[in-house]
């Protein structure tokens, strides 16, 4: 059975339009420092996906650097689909930027496929007035019209049209990195297969044998058919779950907090079944009897997290429309209906290592707190490796990182092999142990010889005198028992304000305690002590 | 001496109770520890609900410690956070053998909501370790410390450096104090600090009220926390009182249990 005909509309550089920027504009889009969407003018300057943002800009200086804000690309978007609802109902969004429709309808109704596209990108034009492009594409099942709108030329409309049953020949001198399963094809470019064509020519059986699920969805998908087989995708009738609102719900953010209860009722009431959800609509009345509908899609299966965040953008969409397209009066009925459901393969925990219910219970505890204290007040560490104290570990924000994730890298039994930067040989680092405490900024402190005189240090890079006294910064004054040092480092001398010339010492007084002092523009700073 | 007596004839019991008790009763799960550093617990390692506080004399050590008492748990694939504690560098922690995989850094809350947070973190995480902050009230770390026992986690109490007020002391369960430190391979001019030895004094309520003392690598030669060696009790007269004192109550909770 071949998959549903299927039309994908799929806006260029979606973030980037979503920042405001102009389609001449030399503009990025970041998430977690590394780029994620590019203007035309800065892939020209050589800006691509997945870049570093300090190797993006050191490959074009004037680069525009944006944050990614997912809520006002859905906002935005709006408008888009709004043009698209002119011609079709049931509509699902993909993700902002890109949508997706049957075309059986309105392809007839219109009078073939090339019409419509021709005008539905007409329309488009007009409400994108020139801040991006927009491509569309026509093929059998959505994995192939959203590739067939990548491959679409700018000079012909715009629109790539495969015709029916000829999905096949599309597909197959295609690249079978296009599956965007970054592990599955890893692994069969390795084994030699480079396109669609050559994995779809393996077997079926000994795909899904050897794959998995996963690898069964991809073939299906490089074969032409969609990602599941059709027996798999009937939704249970009363799976749909509903809330009515009294009073009517006019702001975004009264609305969310509906939509977050409204997601987790949804999943309870999925893994009750033991079906996940791959598209969900989002219905929602007004008080003057209007049904907003929109459909959304996900590749994996909507997590409640991922529900809640996708009606908040869409209610965001609806509600700060522009005035002409907002609702007439405020939301009294919120539903999600799964549309599309497959049976949950569910997540096994690991035994040994990997996914843990501990780290899924920790992951929770360390929402809540972020909820209490901001979104970067709980860090976990990561290696980075460098010279000076406290360049060896960075402490980045939990929120960032999957705490599971993390847990799949080797951990060395010894400190010596833990991780690339550590590793990385760092003369001129302080010898083991580390100290244990480094202050936030270096204490002014005072280092004294037996004269009481400022230890100070030569030209030949050697201590004046024996260092005799410690005076910390609260003008305790401590005697010194034992002391090493200078270890001299001399960073960046190129550089006339990142240079760093400092002389190191180790210093044991009276009182038990070591730490590190320095010497640096003239001046003694305590900067970590061993506690 | 004459009150050393009764010292040396207990050892063999706790390993005959041992023997002879089938289950292992909740009080008794414990979070483990380096195997050298199970000594310093009577539970033989960090009891599941107890509270354990560290704090250091001028020498400081208790980030040191801390981190030698993290070590197996983190290694083990328990989470660790760690409340209110600035600047700890935690290239020293993983030397010390803590797993960099299983630590959380949480920033220092207002006074007003450190309660709230460390009790979010209880229950999820294995060990929590926390600095309350100055002139926190008693009842509100009794109020901690009634939720760790709850769900069965691990609550440190450090001050950093030495600043844990006695109160908040007298309320652990057990209590490691850190008295003097002294480092090895610094010299007058030459040399770099190799290892620290330190005596830690260890006190605490019904099992560990005995006062003991031992000797650790704070850190040790290899980077790890260790024992050097197990000094015999302490020989000082407030110290043995008190060690007579709690012993009958303790042999009488042993019984009972």
């Amino acid at each position: 059975m071949t998959a549903v005909r299927t039309m994908v509309v799929w806006c260029l550089d979606w973030p980037v339009v979503a920042a405001g920027c102009e389609s001449d504009d030399v503009a990025a889009v970041f998430v977690a420092n590394r780029v994620v969407a590019a203007s035309a003018a800065a892939r020209v300057a050589g800006i691509e996906r997945g870049l570093r943002r300090r190797e993006a800009q050191r490959r074009c200086p004037h680069l525009l650097v944006f944050d990614r804000d997912e809520a006002r690309e859905v906002r935005i978007f709006e408008e888009v689909v709004r043009v698209v609802e002119r011609y079709t109902p049931r509509i699902e969004v993909t993700r902002p930027g890109q949508c997706a429709f049957a075309t059986r309808g309105p392809s007839r109704y219109f009078g073939g496929d090339h019409a419509l596209a021709d005008l539905l990108s007409e329309a488009i034009a007009d409400v994108l007035a020139g801040r991006t492009e927009v491509r569309i594409g026509v093929a059998d099942g959505p994995f192939a019209a959203a590739l067939a709108a990548r491959a679409a030329q700018a000079e012909r409309t715009g629109c790539a049209i495969i015709e029916p049953g000829s999905v096949t020949d599309f597909l197959h001198p295609l690249p079978v990195t296009a599956l965007e399963r970054p592990e599955l094809t890893d692994v069969l470019l390795r084994l030699g297969l480079r396109t669609l064509g050559a994995f779809a020519a393996l077997p079926a059986t000994d795909v899904l044998g050897r794959f998995g699920v996963e690898g069964r969805e991809g073939h299906r998908l490089a074969n032409g058919l969609d990602a599941l087989p059709p027996d798999g995708r009937i939704p249970p009738p009363d799976l749909d779950v509903s809330i009515e609102l009294d009073p009517p719900i006019e702001r975004v953010d009264q609305a969310a907090f509906v939509a977050k209860t409204l997601a987790e009722q949804l999943e309870q009431q999925l893994q009750h079944e033991g079906v996940a959800c791959t598209r969900v609509a989002i219905e929602a009345e007004t008080e003057h009897g209007e049904l907003l509908v929109r459909l959304w899609r996900h590749e994996g299966a909507l997590s409640a997290a991922a529900v809640a965040d996708r009606v908040r953008w869409q209610l965001d969409g609806w509600l700060n429309a522009a005035p002409s397209a907002r609702p007439s009066g405020g939301l009294i009925r919120l539903a999600l209906v799964p549309d599309e459901v497959i049976a949950a393969a569910g997540r096994q925990l690991g035994f040994w290592g990997g996914e843990t219910a501990a780290d899924e219970r920790a992951a929770r505890a360390f929402a809540r707190v972020q909820g209490l204290l901001g979104p970067d007040a709980v860090r976990v560490p990561e290696w980075s490796g460098g010279r000076q104290l406290g360049d060896e570990v960075a402490l980045v924000s939990a929120a960032a990182v999957d705490l599971a994730e993390r847990s799949l890298r080797p951990v060395a039994a010894d400190a010596g092999s833990i991780g690339v930067g550590v590793e990385a040989p760092w003369p001129g680092r302080l010898p083991r142990p580390a100290p244990s405490l480094l202050h936030a900024s270096p204490l002014l402190v005072d280092v004294l010889d037996a004269a009481g005189d400022a230890v100070h240090i030569t030209g030949r890079g050697l201590a004046s005198a024996a260092p005799r006294t410690l005076v910390l910064a609260d003008r305790r004054r401590l005697r010194v028992t034992a002391w090493a040092g200078p270890w001299l480092v001399e960073e960046r001398w190129w550089d006339a304000d990142r240079s760093r010339r400092q002389a190191r010492f180790q210093i044991v007084t009276d009182d038990g305690g070591a730490r590190v002092v320095m010497r640096e523009s003239g001046q003694w700073w305590e900067v970590a002590a061993y506690d | 001496m004459f009150d050393t007596g009764p010292v040396v004839v207990r050892p063999p019991v706790p390993e005959r109770i041992k023997q002879l008790k089938p289950l292992v009763l909740a009080r008794e799960q414990v979070v483990a520890v380096a195997d050298e550093l199970s000594a310093l617990f009577p539970a033989g390692g960090l009891r599941r609900g107890s509270s354990i506080a560290i704090s250091a004399g001028p020498g400081g050590g208790s980030r040191t410690l801390t981190a030698g008492l993290l070590a197996n748990a983190t290694a083990t694939g328990s989470w660790a956070a760690v409340v209110g504690v600035p600047g700890w560098n935690l290239a020293a922690a993983a030397e010390q053998g803590v797993s960099l995989e299983r630590i959380a850094i949480v920033d220092r809350p207002e006074p007003a909501s450190w309660a709230t947070v460390v009790a979010a973190l209880i229950g999820a995480c294995d060990v929590v370790v926390a600095a309350p902050p100055p002139r926190v009230r008693a009842a509100l770390v009794a109020r901690v410390q009634a939720r760790a026992r709850e769900r069965g986690s691990v609550l440190m109490i450090t001050g950093g450096n030495a600043t844990a007020s006695a109160g908040l002391v007298r309320q652990a369960d057990v209590h490691l104090k850190i008295e003097s430190r002294t480092w090895r391979g610094l010299g007058v001019g030459h040399g770099h600090l190799r290892a620290a030895q330190a005596t830690v004094e260890v006190t605490g309520r019904r099992q560990a009220a005995r006062p003991r003392r031992f000797d650790l690598w704070l850190p040790g030669p290899d980077g790890r926390v260790g024992v050097v060696s197990t000094v015999a009790d302490a020989g000082r007269g407030h110290d043995t009182a008190a060690a007579r004192d709690a012993g009958p109550r303790t042999r009488r909770l042993r019984s009972v249990g």
